[in-house]
């Protein structure tokens, strides 16, 4: 899917150089004698105006190609890995092993449905994002609260990852409880029952 | 003095009776022995043996074990699985300090550095998880 989607900005882009680049000669009027663009040119030098729009439409399509080339030459390439030192050599994390661990602390709490970890980095440090679905009743703020600091303690614990700058939680979802055997149960940060639910 | 290279050969003990060889692989079985030894750990690829053979030339912290030469000394890259619960940490520490020990008494060799790459974690349940 990646492949096709790069395949299909790559097209986008050299039409769009192209055809912008054709449309821009036609202000400068550098190609009135190729043949195959006559009817084309006599509509375009017909009229100032649309000289004038296809010019500057043309200079806009081939300044934006040039742009997305850019972007894409320059564009951060995603993290595979997170990697650091100790007096015998390096330890490289991959990013697989860190969204496997949080997942499995995540999913102690019962506040939480299922979970989707995402793992960026910065100049500050790492980054890690939770895209949660939580339970109907449960304490949002709490929970967020618990879970970020779980998941920095075990990043740092287990891990050996120490340059965590924040844990994003984006709660997305809320799901109804169906049934008990479901969600028998869920209880607070103190340990109470919860007697909404 | 013939010169060979190192990346495949192996490392080169010349002495006065004549020189030793000792191949990639072999370093990388020592070292694969010496990483079975330590508690909750597996490799990507299932057996140590089977993830020690085929192993040079691939990229690095895929699959097998890799062995490289700097100068006159080895680095050696680990692959491996831990099992959830592992403090990588220390772990790691461990891996290294026993592959570097192990390699250098029975090869002769100075081991410069041993990377380790951890590219998953073993949940309780699954059979085999990897990244």
């Amino acid at each position: 899917m990646k492949f096709l989607t790069a395949l299909f900005k790559l097209i986008y882009t050299f039409a769009a150089l192209i055809i912008g680049l054709v449309l821009a000669s036609l202000l400068i009027a550098s190609l009135t004698e190729k043949k195959y663009i006559y009817d084309l040119v006599d509509f375009v030098f017909a009229n100032r105006v649309v000289r004038l729009y296809s010019g500057f439409s043309g200079l806009f399509l081939a300044s934006s190609a040039v742009f997305v080339l850019l972007g894409g030459f320059f564009a951060k390439k995603p993290v595979r890995s997170i990697a650091y030192n100790n007096p015998e050599g390096e330890v490289t994390v991959s990013i697989k092993t860190i969204q496997d661990l949080i997942e499995k602390t995540a999913m102690e709490f019962r506040e939480i449905k299922n979970i989707s970890p995402a793992v960026k980095k910065d100049k500050k440090g790492i980054i890690i994002s939770l895209k949660t679905h939580v339970w109907e009743g449960a304490n949002i703020p709490i929970t967020a609260q618990q879970l970020q600091k779980v998941v920095k303690e075990r990043a740092f614990a287990i891990l050996g990852l120490d340059n965590i700058s924040s844990v994003e939680v984006n709660i997305s979802k809320i799901i109804p409880r169906k049934n008990t055997k479901e969600n028998p149960e869920i209880f607070d940060n103190n340990g109470e029952s919860n007697d909404e639910l | 003095m013939r010169k060979e290279s190192r990346e495949n050969t192996g490392a080169n003990n010349e002495k006065e009776l004549g020189e030793t060889k000792i191949h990639n692989d072999v370093i990388a079985t020592i070292a694969g022995i010496a990483l079975a030894e330590v508690k909750g750990i597996s490799s990507p690829s299932g057996g140590f043996v089977e993830g020690i053979t085929g192993i040079i030339g691939r990229k690095y912290c895929e699959k097998g074990i890799k062995v490289e030469f700097a100068e006159d000394s080895i680095i050696l890259e680990i692959p491996v699985i831990v099992e959830y619960g592992v403090r990588i940490p220390e772990t790691a520490l461990e891996i290294q300090k026993k592959i570097k020990e192990r390699v250098e008494r029975l090869t002769g060799n100075n081991v410069k550095s041993v990377n380790i790459c951890v590219q998953g974690i073993k949940l309780p349940g699954d059979s085999k998880k990897e990244g």
